[in-house]
């Protein structure tokens, strides 16, 4: 049996507290806004299948709500993210200002591989707002993301639901890009160099 | 007619009316939560429904009051909820304060009353006292009675909607009074909810469950005073939301059910990963090593969770299943026992947390080095989880308690911020508390674990420099050289032992040759006396015969020495028969059965060796399919690597054991031959240290040696040697059996003083 091919793609979710990273996982994933109570908590991991050029995956993502002030805590979190996708308020400039933390933070703790091609997505959240509300305008955003190496950015409603599945399909699509690249290359180190060699002796029985 | 009548009440009472549903706290919203909650067990409140006033109540009769609370378990609550509010709307307000009536509302026959129920509807009598079981019986247990009962509801409801009389009502209500939009809301949910009919299959399916806080309506109960708060919110977040106290309540039963969730993810770790290794299937997959490691105290912090939430019941009074809410929400301490909880949890979750990334490296290094059953094992764990959470792989469950901790934090801000201001100082001060509490741990946390600088991750090569991941291999390879070593320690163990049992073995004959060589000296002995006496007899004949008397006394004195001689060493034989007997059935057999086993782990050994090359392609090219040698040879060395140190000690307690036993069976017999005194001068002799071997030692003096140099070697034996006193004490061993040896191999018969003392040379 060969090393078994996995088809779980796991999915981190960060950004500020109060952008709506539960709220866009649950949409996403349950397609439900709750205007009454939001979940503080939500769940832990979301886990959804999709099909994506005939291929069944199942995403796992991973919300990090509460857990941006310790840091050190989140290198379990990180590691083996297949993609990160970044989440800033379009209301709240400082969210946005955050992204290249946020982004420069997951790649020191995640050691990853390749940092310069690991796959980001950036998404700005709360565009049902009024424009008179909106701070961050479009047009800044995206110079913004071509900047941090041409980064794929979208404009979403956790409320109204709007792009929603179109950013999560750019999104499942990167992971699977970067899990088959991870396989391919996947470099088996001799940090286990193992002396077997002086087990090695005749039975003396 | 009773429409003018409500519509005439709410224009009248419009503002009173508004004014009521303050007082009443949230009732509205409880009605319009109450639609989407089809499937939930609802404990019959009736007597919260501050609405069910009627005219009839003006003149209340105990048996009036009676009946209604009977038939009302005979009804789902809602619809009787629904029905009765309808009718009874136009309540005069003064009632509103006078709990008598709220108590026991006459629901249903004052329904009878008014909307003239059709008599085919039979009362079904029902004289249990009112329970909150009744209602979950109630789909089951209703019979065609209840069925009849529940279609003639459904007919009339049907008739009601025919004529439109309520809705109508509704509709110049609302567009009279223009009031708020949640009593619009829930008035057209209500009115939803009389059609459809209760869906009996569903119910029938739903497991039912009478715990109340499963049910939103605990935390949303309008009676409960917690719920029963100003709707003035303490935080500006969620003001407008919804009042308060609803809030609190959600907030507090998200810290429940996430509680709930999060301790049944982490049994999955225990009851399936865990209890999978002890199927044979997946024996030795991991080393016991290993299996700590990557589980460590999980076990613990499930059971504090679990703890948890049982305080948490404890606290809002759940006695069983009972639904028994002596206290109410706002005057739950929570804040203390999230303060207590988290002192308790401080140095389980530190430890866990310190080595997780020994626990992830491991797993990765397993992963590498344990063969394909290692995949196969975290495949079908994640496939038994699947079915019982949405979070089924190892490592994602192994996360949880750390992710956990920091929720708290956020539950605990948002219980701060909904906690109501009536629920009292002490309680808002001990969640702030709490948190500071939690903050601060967090913060320890947080500073304790190593943080990963930046330079260090964007090296290249961090892989290999990853130092948790050194460690963790380094760690692999001294449980390598450990296993290696115990190996070699079996292998000296074992043919020491062989040894042994070859020189017992060959010392026995020697033991019985002795007594038999010695009869027959005194046989040689009897026959030259003989002789002897026949030559003195033919020399005395020439010479005279007055001495035959004298000879014939001689004579009968060396048959009487002869006798008990040769009696005296049949004896002796017999003695010295048992006790070869029982060399042979407590040594001999003893150290065979014992070699049996340790001939079976040297076949795995062997088997293990057999295998290595292919274990060395494996991990020189791990993508290829990796063949059956591979995982023999991995299950064999995490077998031998549980197994063989524990085998060791257990053949080292043996050899001190079957070594005393030798030697109690050898003094035995030594005393049967030589007298108990004897031997005792002699070891008095050697303790002492005045004892030389001289030139005609005997098998008594070397025995008395050898028992002190015995006791020497075993209480060397009996302390924990260090791996490089094995060959010292192999050497002891060595000698041990030497001496063992000498004994019994060199007898030197003819010097002995033993046979110059029996033949009284």
């Amino acid at each position: 049996m060969a090393i078994k091919k996995k088809t779980l793609l796991k999915v981190i979710i960060l950004g500020d507290s109060g952008v709506g990273k539960t709220s866009l996982m649950q949409q996403f994933v349950n397609g439900k806004f709750s205007h009454q109570y939001k979940a503080t908590i939500g769940a832990d991991f979301l886990t959804k299948e999709l099909t994506i050029d005939d291929k069944t995956v199942t995403m796992q993502i991973w919300d990090t709500a509460g857990q941006e002030r310790f840091q050190s805590l989140g290198v379990a979190f990180y590691r083996g993210a297949d993609c990160c996708v970044l989440v800033y308020d379009v209301t709240n400039q400082k969210s946005f200002d955050n992204i290249s933390s946020w982004k420069d933070e997951f790649l020191i703790q995640a050691n990853v591989k390749d940092p310069e091609n690991f796959p980001f997505v950036i998404i700005g959240n709360k565009v049902d707002v009024d424009e008179s509300k909106k701070i961050v305008t479009q047009k800044k955003a995206q110079q913004y993301a071509v900047n941090l190496g041409n980064l794929p950015i979208f404009q979403t409603s956790a409320k109204e639901a709007i792009n929603i599945d179109q950013a999560f399909d750019v999104i499942a699509r990167n992971a699977l890009q970067q899990e088959e690249n991870e396989e391919f290359n996947g470099d088996f180190d001799d940090a286990i160099n193992i002396n077997l060699e002086s087990e090695n002796q005749g039975c003396a029985c | 007619e009773e429409e003018e009548d409500i519509t005439s009440y709410y224009a009248n009472h419009n503002e009173r009316f508004n004014s009521h549903f303050d007082d009443s706290g949230s009732s509205s919203s409880e009605f319009s939560e109450s639609e989407d909650e089809e499937d939930l067990v609802i404990p019959p409140r009736m007597e919260s429904n501050p609405q069910i006033h009627t005219q009839v109540t003006k003149s209340p009769t105990t048996t009036v009051s009676r009946s209604g609370s009977q038939i009302r378990f005979q009804l789902p609550p809602k619809r009787s909820n629904t029905t009765t509010r309808k009718v009874n709307i136009p309540t005069p307000t003064t009632l509103f304060s006078n709990p008598q009536y709220v108590i026991h509302p006459p629901a249903y026959s004052s329904l009878t009353a008014n909307e003239k129920k059709p008599s085919a509807v039979p009362v079904v009598p029902v004289n249990k006292p009112a329970n909150p079981y009744a209602n979950s019986l109630w789909y089951n247990a209703r019979g065609s009675f209840g069925n009849q009962a529940i279609d003639a509801i459904q007919e009339r409801v049907q008739q009601q909607r025919q004529t439109g009389s309520r809705k109508r009502a509704i509709e110049e209500y609302v567009s009279q009074s223009g009031s708020s939009t949640q009593v619009d809301e829930a008035e057209d949910d209500d009115d939803d909810s009389l059609f459809v009919p209760p869906q009996r299959d569903e119910s029938l399916a739903f497991k039912k469950v009478d715990s109340p806080i499963l049910s939103k309506h605990f935390f949303t109960d309008p009676s409960k005073a917690w719920n029963v708060v100003d709707s003035a919110c303490a935080s500006p977040k969620y003001k407008g939301l919804s009042p308060t106290g609803e809030q609190f309540g959600k907030a507090f039963k998200e810290l429940f059910d996430t509680e709930l969730k999060y301790s049944s993810d982490l049994n999955l770790i225990e009851s399936v990963y865990r209890a999978l290794f002890k199927s044979r299937k997946y024996r030795n997959v991991v080393s016991t090593n290993e299996e700590k490691i990557i589980f460590s105290n999980i076990a613990s912090i499930t059971e504090l969770s679990l703890l948890f939430l049982k305080q948490i019941r404890r606290l809002l009074r759940f006695e069983g299943d009972i639904f028994n809410p002596v206290v109410s929400l706002s005057e739950v301490d929570i804040g203390q026992l999230l303060l207590e909880y988290f002192n308790r949890i401080k140095g389980t979750y530190a430890s866990y947390f310190q080595t997780h990334e020994a626990r992830i490296a491991t797993l990765e290094k397993c992963q590498r080095l344990n063969g394909p059953k290692y995949e196969k094992w975290l495949a079908d764990g994640a496939y038994l989880c699947k079915a019982q959470s949405d979070c089924w792989d190892l490592e994602s469950l192994l996360v949880k308690p750390i992710q956990r901790v920091s929720k708290y934090l956020l539950l605990l801000n948002v219980l701060i911020d909904s906690v109501s201001d009536a629920a009292g100082s002490q309680i808002k001060d001990n969640l702030v508390n709490a948190r500071t509490h939690l903050e601060r741990w967090l913060d320890e946390l947080n500073s304790s674990q190593r943080p990963r600088s930046a330079d260090e991750s964007c090296d290249d090569s961090k892989l290999a420099d990853d130092p948790v991941k050194k460690q963790v291999y380094e760690q692999h390879y001294d449980t390598h050289q450990a296993h290696i070593h115990s190996i070699d320690e079996f292998k000296a163990k074992y043919s020491k032992l062989q040894q042994f049992a070859r020189s017992v073995e060959e010392s026995m004959p020697p033991m019985l040759k002795f007594i038999r060589y010695q009869r027959h000296y005194a046989e040689t002995w009897h026959r030259f006396m003989q002789y002897q006496e026949e030559e003195d007899n033919d020399c005395e004949e020439e010479g005279g015969g007055d001495e035959g008397e004298e000879e014939a006394g001689n004579r009968h004195y060396i048959h009487s020495v002869y006798n008990s001689y040769t009696e005296k060493l049949s004896t002796q034989e017999t003695q010295t028969k048992l006790a070869i007997n029982s060399i042979h059935e407590r040594i001999i057999k003893a150290t065979s059965l014992t070699l049996e086993t340790c001939e079976s782990v040297r076949h795995h050994i062997k088997s293990q060796t057999n295998s290595k090359p292919a274990y060395l392609a494996y991990l020189a090219n791990p993508t290829k399919t990796p063949s059956r040698a591979v995982q023999e040879y991995i299950t064999i060395q995490n077998q031998l690597q549980d197994e063989l140190p524990k085998l060791n000690k257990l053949l080292e307690h043996f050899c001190h054991y079957i070594s005393l036993d030798y030697a109690k069976i050898i003094s035995e017999w030594l005393s049967t031959l030589a007298g108990d005194k004897q031997i005792a001068k002699y070891l008095d002799l050697v303790k002492s240290g005045e004892f030389t071997r001289g030139d005609n030692f005997d098998i008594i003096e070397i025995y008395s040696a050898m028992k002190i140099q015995t006791k020497e070697a075993l209480r060397d034996l009996c302390v924990d040697l260090s791996a490089s006193d094995i060959f010292v004490r192999s050497n002891q061993y060595a000698q041990l059996s030497g001496d063992v040896k000498g004994v019994k191999g060199e007898v030197r018969i003819s010097s002995s003083r033993v046979v110059r003392r029996l033949f009284g040379v």
